[in-house]
């Protein structure tokens, strides 16, 4: 093998990207010529070089939060476009299938029409003199000369239409608003919980076996889920007590922890991430692959996140930092 | 505050039921909530890519941005569980060849003089971690030599660098990505280290920061 002809080869050895034979054929040129050993160690040597000098690179922290941005954006879009989705009832392909027969009659009609004024009028198509116009069933039949329908004698149909699409529009805007009012209502019925502990209006009994009182809690909701378990002993945090709680048709497991601070209220349920308030602020945890939703009402503040399959939302009057960094650094799934 | 009363759990708060609970979770909204915080896993590798090909700062960043923006439009042509890293670099790659390579808009305003705007810029994405002074000194002037010696290359020779050697793609990955035989990569790939390597001159081996 000539030199200029390891040089690719050489290349390929560096990157680790050849087959046994090539292999073979390299290592063996390598072994009996200094100079292309030279020229692998020193490829060798540059390869470490740009991937150590690429770690020094990162985003741009402004970079980060604009794309941050986006996504989060674009994933309120995507809410938005599923909630239409929603109507796309199995039925509506017949639905339309139905109405695409007329609409396609009143397509053909409307562009004869056109072409009859701009072709010459043939013989049989122009109407007896005295006699009214002609007039297709959809009602785009041309009358005589270039006057068009007019506004007093538009079709039923299209009114029809009209009505149609203003009471979809209505029907839309009452259920997002609707949506919207319950999902607030549910995160704000978790406040009204963790306030009624600290009010003392719900009366909390001591837990002596926690291990129980998790079973019992996960049996109360046919073990579909067991309540998230949270270590804050380095806070002197420990669980006391925990009950559930059914809002808006949903259960909610809920634990009640104390320890130096204002006690803390850990709601596990099945949701999303759309149970956060609405505003809520989010924050990725690139390590964990998690997101956390921070939100307050008053002096009360819940952050949101998923645990598994479940979402946990803990509920303090703690500092949202304070609770953010208790979930970053202590969770872990019963 | 006393807030807890008794000695023993009354269980009967854990016993009322009121049928199945209705789970709101929305699969299809959930996979794309995981699409989109895995794109910010890769922020920091597309950046670079991009740096390394558009040269610049604020380049780069529309670059990452417009990829983001691509990726989450057609994020139902992106399969679970397929190789999301690869798939990211080809979308910025191509934003780059379409706007870049081939309006020629870059090339022309190409600024190859040591110390210009783009190598203050590439101080500013420095990270600021801390390996002791003088190491940090040699890995941050390594750093700045490459990437001024990766600018004076021509981009089909500089391109499989900065996607083997930065990105960690294997040559099949690179191909694919350039939409290029495999074997094209290697040659370049080859040409444009030796290239790097003498614009880097001696430098290479010089710092000790090698591990």
């Amino acid at each position: 093998m000539r030199c200029d002809e390891a040089q690719e080869l050489i290349t390929a050895r560096v990157d680790n990207e050849l087959g046994v034979d090539e292999r073979a054929n390299i290592d063996a040129h390598l072994k009996s010529c200094a100079e292309c050993t030279r020229s692998f160690e020193q490829e060798s040597l540059l390869k470490r070089r740009i991937r150590l000098s690429a770690q020094q690179i990162s985003a741009p922290v402004a970079l980060r939060r604009v794309v941050e941005e986006k996504t989060a954006a674009s994933a309120a879009a995507a809410k938005r476009r599923s909630f239409f989705a929603g109507f796309a009832l199995p039925r509506w392909p017949r639905v339309l299938g139905a109405a695409a027969k007329p609409a396609k009659r009143v397509w053909r009609d409307f562009l004869l029409s056109k072409l009859r004024f701009l072709k010459k009028p043939q013989l049989d198509e122009v109407s007896k003199e005295g006699e009214p116009p002609l007039r297709s069933p959809t009602g785009f039949a041309p009358r005589s000369g270039n006057q068009w329908i007019s506004e007093a004698s538009l079709p039923a149909w299209r009114r029809a239409l009209v009505a149609t699409i203003i009471l979809v529009i209505g029907i839309s805007v009452f259920y997002t608003d609707w949506r919207t009012q319950k999902e607030e209502n549910f995160a704000l019925s978790a406040f009204a919980v963790h306030s009624s502990i600290l009010s003392g209006k719900t009366t909390l009994l001591r837990a002596v076996n926690l291990a129980a009182m998790r079973n019992e809690m996960a049996h109360a909701v046919g073990n579909r889920f067991r309540p998230v378990v949270l270590d804050l002993s380095m806070m002197n945090f420990h669980p006391i007590a925990g009950f559930v709680q059914n809002i808006g048709g949903r259960d909610l497991l809920v634990t009640v922890y104390h320890g130096d601070g204002s006690p803390i209220t850990c709601f596990t349920f099945l949701g999303s991430d759309a149970d956060a308030l609405a505003g809520a602020e989010r924050f990725f945890d690139a390590e964990m692959k998690v997101a956390f939703y921070s939100f307050s009402r008053g002096d009360v503040n819940g952050v949101l996140h998923q645990e598994g399959e479940v979402m946990c939302l803990l509920v303090s009057k703690m500092a949202p930092a304070q609770l953010l960094a208790l979930l970053r650094g202590k969770s872990a799934h019963a | 505050m006393e807030l807890w009363k008794g000695t023993e759990l009354d269980t009967t708060y854990a016993l009322y039921y009121n049928g199945p609970a209705v789970s709101r979770s929305n699969p299809r909204q959930e996979g794309r909530e995981r699409f989109s915080s895995e794109i910010m896993i890769y922020l920091d590798h597309l950046y670079r890519v991009a740096f390394h090909l558009v040269r610049n700062d604020d380049d780069a960043q529309d670059c990452v941005q417009e990829t983001c923006v691509r990726a989450l439009g057609a994020y139902s042509q992106f399969t679970p569980g397929s190789n999301l890293k690869a798939w990211l670099t080809r979308i910025l790659y191509n934003f780059f060849f379409d706007s870049y390579t081939r309006n020629k808009r870059l090339v022309a305003a190409e600024d190859l003089t040591e110390g210009s705007e783009a190598a203050k810029n590439y101080w500013e994405t420095v990270t600021a971690d801390n390996p002791g002074p003088e190491k940090q000194f040699l890995q941050q002037e390594l750093g700045a030599r490459i990437a001024t010696g990766l600018r004076k290359i021509p981009e089909e020779f500089r391109a499989p660098i900065v996607l083997v050697d930065m990105g960690d793609f294997s040559y099949a990955e690179a191909a694919e990505i350039l939409s290029c035989p495999v074997g094209t990569v290697r040659s370049r790939l080859s040409r444009g280290r030796r290239l790097l390597q003498r614009q880097l001159g001696g430098y290479v081996g010089k710092t000790g920061t090698d591990r």
